[in-house]
């Protein structure tokens, strides 16, 4: 009984005090509603994929359409150091960056794939997303190429039947001209072109021949002989006639010379007669051998007569071979042209390596975050909570104990501007953070033995930008509550809110668009951002420009609505902790 | 403004929210001089003494100091809401809940606040060895401050508040809670620092004792002052006042027993039911004592105490009555 009255009591205390109910009963609800609204949904991502290629084939336009799908926004880079940089920057999850004039097949081309492997979470959900893309791509490319092979094999199938049924038919016409040739060979056999040699001794009868012309020759000699001479010796009684005239002298040369003359003659009718002998008897023989031949011409004749019937059978074999043939030409000529289309469709596979066609492009994972262990992946998001919760927690409950203690009230009797105990109270949790950070630092650098030291001024002027954004945050909760603990758990809500929604747990990504891009102003998210930059990319300051803006201008923001708030307050009486702590 | 004021406080109104606290109240302190504000609990002496050190924003009404503080660059009386940064380098305020960095040590509170109110280094240091001397804190000087005692707090709240050479001296309820011996000590110091020339206003309900500091004393009531009671006048009289407490319910049966004797005039019997106080102004005590003590027997009634008061209290409940 005495339990339900104390809790009764406790729960009338709690709900009478508007700022604790607020704080303790719908703080969480406010929260937890956010944060359903902002990870209640199927399970999908918002990625930003950054592509490149020097020149874009089918192959990785293909690639770029299928990424397109969904809730996917492809940015095409100028470069591949812009899409590396786009995901250094935060701007895109990933780079994928195309081999040029990408095609299947070639095994030395592959497509890289560029990832931030510190944002831990998120890589293997990209990870797994371009893989199941990639795969799917690859799938129906595979598919392709094996319906192209498949298709090549029903068409040579099909021809192949067709130049079956060809060959089968041309193998009849050889066989029938085979045959035919066959039967003309066998009617030639037996054709007898030959005649009796021995009846005809063509040997005697060319000697005959050749004596008789040998013969001829020479009496043809001798007269052409003769005849020069009684040309010469009429030519010389000619010339003497001529030279001397007619005297007694002379008729006595003239007659000698006519003597000689007629000697001359004389041998050569002898010589006519002898020859005509000879001549004569060889004549008789190559009478007698032009007989034989006659009669051997004439038994020839006889024998083509017979053989002409044969002849023609054979004839008519061979052209109905001729004809067998030439169909059969036809049909192998067929054939052929059906092998050409077929090596020339088999040409057109090109792909032919089976793990080419199971696979027909590869992708190659590269991480840009130059670390070797977990911890140095997750480096930047610790730093970040760190900064986070010291840089807002602490200020708000300073700044509350500052107002509620009695200390207050001195403060605000002193002739200082309330600026100075602000700006105070700022440089004092600066200090307070940048000591840690170097703590942590040093521990990282000589304990963990990851290298940050020489990244330490870039990594502390980012961390001065991040936490001073969350020291006023603090500064400004402080200011709202009178009570230490509502402004610490107001101060731990809104941390946790902001890590809870900074993609630290879970990715931004898979937030609705709203969110994702509300997210972006979420200043965790930027401080991760620039701690992430600094640390794994050495990023100068003039690439994070935005956002040292950003956390500046929430500096600035938080500082003025703290002082908006003190001069309202002021106006409108409501310093109630300082009224209640005098009015006593 | 008369020359010898030096706060001069014109028609101020405040007011928290619908209640309205201090309602058109004027009131003038002088040069030097131990102001004493007095009143009922809850009535606004806390308020009052927050408006006037700038602390609070009064709905109506004016306050200005007085040059005589401010120096020759300030030949004229300015307005406390026009320049309140200035003002705030004269005028030192002892809360009534001690106010200073219970994690510091009394010396540190010191040179903090001293450096606040840009008291240079060398004249600080001087300051805080003065102060510590003349609260009695020099051997808690380097200890932390939430470990003093309740009567070392509120010493060292004084301090801080006189860290800068303040011209006036602010003291809200500079006793409350604390024991007789050390009220004592509190109020020594108090006079100390007034004899070095600081003008003090000092809000108590400790009649008795800001009876026998202060030199004027305004009675607040009902938003005002209504009255300011000088503490030389009240001498001049020469009466006795006596203040008896018996056990309540027995007042009304004393009282109309006492005034049967024609020697008590019943204007000199104040009975104020709400603090169950009677006083009763008599010119011998002697013969007083024993008439009560008598009547008391007679009566069955048991007299708790009987002691001797000043005229403040009784003028304070005719006032407030």
């Amino acid at each position: 009984m005495k339990i339900i009255k104390c809790i009764s009591k406790n729960l009338k205390v709690l709900i009478r005090s508007r700022v604790a109910s607020f704080v303790i009963i719908l703080a969480p609800l406010l929260i937890f509603l956010l944060l359903e609204m902002a990870f209640n949904v199927p399970e999908q991502y918002t990625l930003h994929i950054s592509v490149f290629s020097t020149d874009y084939s089918n192959l990785s336009n293909s690639v770029v359409n299928e990424l397109n799908q969904g809730y996917f926004t492809v940015v095409q880079a100028n470069s591949k150091e812009e899409c590396i940089e786009n995901v250094k920057g935060g701007i895109s999850n990933t780079c994928l960056v195309f081999p040029p004039n990408m095609s299947v097949g070639k095994r030395e081309d592959f497509i890289e794939i560029y990832l931030d492997s510190s944002k831990n979470n998120l890589v293997w959900a990209i990870k797994d997303i371009i893989k199941n893309k990639v795969e799917k791509l690859s799938l129906e490319l595979s598919k392709n190429l094996t319906t192209g092979i498949i298709n090549t094999i029903d068409f040579v199938e099909e021809v192949s039947n067709t130049s079956q049924s060809s060959s089968l038919s041309a193998l009849e016409q050889l066989q029938r001209g085979i045959n035919s040739t066959t039967s003309a060979i066998s009617n030639l056999n037996t054709m007898s072109f030959g005649f009796d040699e021995d009846s005809l001794d063509v040997e005697a009868i060319k000697k005959d021949v050749k004596h008789a012309t040998t013969t001829t020759e020479n009496v043809i000699v001798k007269v052409r002989s003769l005849l020069n001479s009684l040309e010469d010796k009429f030519d010389a009684i000619k010339d003497d006639i001529l030279a001397q005239g007619l005297n007694s002298s002379d008729e006595d040369e003239l007659l000698a010379l006519i003597n000689s003359t007629k000697s001359s003659i004389s041998e050569l009718s002898f010589a006519i007669k002898d020859n005509a002998n000879s001549s004569n008897m060889s004549l008789a023989q190559v009478s007698e051998g032009l007989q034989v031949i006659t009669q051997g011409i004439a038994d020839i004749k006889t024998m083509l007569a017979e053989d002409s019937n044969l002849k023609g059978d054979a004839v008519a074999n061979l052209e109905a071979t001729s004809q067998a043939i030439s169909t059969s030409k036809d049909e192998l000529s067929g054939i052929k042209d059906n092998l050409e289309d077929i090596l020339s469709r088999l040409a057109q596979i090109t792909v032919r390596e089976p793990s080419e066609i199971v696979k027909p492009f590869d992708v190659k994972m590269v991480s840009i975050t130059p670390v070797k262990t977990q911890m140095s992946l997750v480096f930047p998001q610790f730093l970040g909570i760190l900064i986070l919760f010291i840089s807002l927690v602490i200020p708000c409950v300073m700044s509350v104990n500052e107002r509620r203690s009695s200390a207050g009230v001195r403060q605000l009797l002193t002739p200082v501007l309330r600026v100075v105990y602000v700006m105070g109270m700022y440089l004092t949790n600066l200090l307070l953070v940048l000591a840690q950070v170097i703590a942590v630092a040093l521990i990282t650098q000589f304990i963990l033995k990851i290298d940050i030291l020489y990244k330490l001024p870039t990594l502390l002027i980012g961390v001065l930008a991040s936490s001073s954004a969350f020291i006023m945050i603090g500064i400004f909760l402080g200011h709202l509550f009178n009570e230490e603990h509502n402004a610490t758990i107001s101060a731990v809500s809104l941390a946790s809110l902001l890590l809870f929604l900074s993609g630290a747990i879970l990715p931004l990504e898979a937030m609705p668009p709203s969110f994702y891009y509300i997210n972006q102003y979420n200043p965790f998210v930027i401080t991760i951002s620039v701690l992430r930059r600094s640390i794994f990319f050495n990023t100068p300051i003039s690439a994070q420009a935005r956002e040292f803006i950003i956390l500046v201008l929430y500096s600035v923001v938080f500082y003025l609505l703290t002082f908006i708030y003190i001069e309202i307050m002021k106006k409108r009486h409501i310093f109630s902790s300082i009224k209640r702590l005098l009015a006593r | 403004m008369n020359t010898e004021n030096v706060i001069e406080v014109k028609g101020l109104s405040v007011s928290f929210g619908k209640q309205r606290v201090i309602h058109g109240l004027s009131l003038e302190v002088r040069h030097k001089e131990i102001f004493g504000i007095t009143g009922v609990s809850g009535v606004g002496k806390t308020t009052l003494l927050n408006a006037i050190v700038g602390l609070i924003q009064p709905d109506r009404g004016e306050i200005n100091y007085s040059s005589i503080i401010l120096g020759e660059k300030h030949p004229r009386p300015l307005k406390l809401r026009k320049h309140l940064r200035l003002i705030k380098n004269y005028i030192g305020y002892s809360t009534q809940d001690p106010s200073f960095y219970e994690e510091l040590t009394p010396i540190e509170n010191l040179d903090f606040f001293g450096a606040m109110y840009s008291v240079p280094r060398r004249i600080r240091q001087k300051n805080i060895s003065i102060l510590l001397e003349l609260m009695g804190l020099r051997e808690v000087g380097n200890k932390i401050a939430k470990s003093l005692s309740g009567g070392m707090r509120k010493r060292l709240d004084i301090a801080c508040a006189l860290i800068h050479n303040p011209k006036i001296l602010f003291l809200d309820e500079p006793t409350s809670d604390l024991d007789p011996i050390l009220r004592g000590r509190v109020w020594s110091v108090v006079k100390r620092v007034n004899q070095l020339g600081t003008t003090v206003v000092v809000s108590s309900h400790f009649l008795n004792e800001i009876e026998q500091l202060c030199s004027r004393i305004g009675i607040l009531h009902n938003g005002r002052i209504i009255r300011v009671v000088s503490n030389k006048k009240q001498t001049k009289k020469g009466h006795v006042w006596l203040e008896v407490v018996i056990k309540p319910k027995q007042y009304e049966q004393l009282i109309g027993e006492l005034l049967k004797n024609k020697s008590l005039n019943p204007e000199n019997i104040n009975y104020d039911k709400k603090s169950e106080l009677l006083l009763v102004r008599v010119s011998h005590e002697g013969k007083f004592k024993e008439l009560i003590h008598s009547t008391a027997k007679k009566l069955g009634v048991s007299i708790t105490s009987i002691k001797r008061t000043g005229p403040l209290k009784e003028i304070f409940m005719q006032t407030v009555q």
